[in-house]
């Protein structure tokens, strides 16, 4: 019925676009929170789009193990929660119960951490191939 | 910088002199192959099937290379409104294992922007926005923006709103006009983005702001597309200018185009 693209295009154009409207570099984003439904192809998708966007190895948050998809409503959520995160200055763990796919190139929190930067970048994904990005900073 | 109006499409339902309707709905002719392959009609949403019509009429002098950087805006009153109401019934009255997949794929307001872009190549931005009769406005003004401030070179925006179910008993017990199915594509160009299509007129303004609580309609109800369903008839005719004013409770829309 719908799938996202395999190789997350979509997003990580969202991810530019979104870079190139605040006048910042993937290097400013201190952390990432995704839309991580926890699927086989929204995870993939979502890592192939970090790596191209922001070349890899990003420590990412999903938020939807303890929050469950809100649907419609999840993309103001978990912004709101990236900006309570910089606001609080730290990096909120993943309450995941399994173990992150190996193929994944993104790191997860398990414990709370120091948030080490000012700026979070919040994305999600939804069907017939929509993607959002949003930047968050600190003032 | 003039913002160039550069194609219009539109469906939308027959209304007579005296303002009554013949059908609340119309139907898309049949469509291209570059467009959206045979099968596919099928399985798609009304509001999607409106909205790839009017996106292939609009689009027939825009070249590969040029949909590739296209920007969409939907404007969209009801927005999905109606696949909702459907699918959530399924899954009430008859259980979860009765709840549509194809359905559920279609329970997004944005849903006809990616069957569109899907469909023509567009990769630019995206954009849904749901403000009432004040939809179109609020789509040409967020399409504005975008050319305005270099997010884009050209946008397809699109106004529509389509009808499932039979709502008139329940519009008419709430004392609202017919509604009536209509979708309009406006193809929206930058100074020297639009290389040999003649433009057909310019957007000199659109706004959405707060105004008194407006009546309800009268007449027809165009619903998200009210603000440009004129369009079409204006560019036939000799006038300069046309301007629009929509009301949506405390909302008000205003659209301006001249030659």
């Amino acid at each position: 019925m719908t799938a996202p693209d395999r190789e997350g295009g979509g997003l990580a154009r969202a991810i530019a676009s979104a870079l190139r409207d605040a006048d910042l570099t993937a290097g400013d984003i201190a952390w990432v929170s995704a839309h991580a439904t926890s699927t086989a192809f929204n995870d993939a998708m979502e890592s192939a789009a970090f790596a191209a966007a922001l070349g890899g190895g990003v420590v990412v948050h999903g938020a939807k193990p303890v929050t469950g998809h809100t649907l419609g409503a999840c993309g103001a959520l978990e912004a709101i929660l990236a900006i309570e995160a910089l606001r609080r200055g730290v990096r909120p763990p993943t309450r995941a119960t399994l173990e992150l796919d190996p193929a994944l190139a993104v790191t997860l929190d398990r414990e709370p951490a120091a948030m080490s930067g000012s700026v979070a970048l919040s994305v999600n994904s939804a069907m017939a191939g929509h993607n959002t990005a949003v930047l968050v900073g600190l003032p | 910088m003039k913002l160039a109006l550069t194609a219009v499409a539109s469906l939308r339902a027959e209304v007579d002199a005296a303002r009554s309707l013949a059908s609340r709905k119309v139907e898309p002719p049949p469509y291209e192959r570059w467009c959206v392959a045979p099968r596919r009609p099928g399985r798609m949403d009304r509001a999607s099937l409106h909205a790839l019509w009017v996106a292939q009429e609009a689009l027939r002098a825009v070249s590969p290379p040029e949909r590739g950087s296209l920007a969409l805006v939907l404007g969209t009153a009801l927005g999905c409104a109606e696949v909702n109401e459907l699918y959530h019934r399924g899954l009430v009255v008859d259980g979860a294992d009765h709840a549509s997949p194809a359905l559920f794929a279609q329970t997004i307001p944005s849903g006809p922007l990616g069957e569109v872009s899907i469909a023509t190549g567009a990769r630019g931005p995206a954009v849904t926005v749901m403000a009432g009769r004040c939809s179109a406005a609020a789509a040409l003004a967020s399409a504005r923006r975008m050319l305005l401030t270099g997010r884009a070179e050209r946008v397809l925006v699109i106004a529509s709103d389509t009808l499932g179910e039979d709502r008139e008993p329940v519009r008419a017990a709430r004392g609202e006009a017919p509604g009536a199915e209509a979708t309009v594509a406006m193809l929206l160009e930058r100074d020297g983005a639009f290389g040999r299509r003649a433009p057909l007129a310019t957007l000199a303004h659109a706004a959405v702001t707060a105004d008194e609580p407006a009546p309800a309609l009268e007449g027809v109800d165009w619903m998200g597309a009210a603000a440009v369903i004129g369009l079409p008839e204006w560019l036939s005719g000799a006038s300069s200018t046309l301007a629009v004013t929509v009301r949506d409770g405390r909302a008000r829309a205003d659209v301006r185009w001249a030659r």
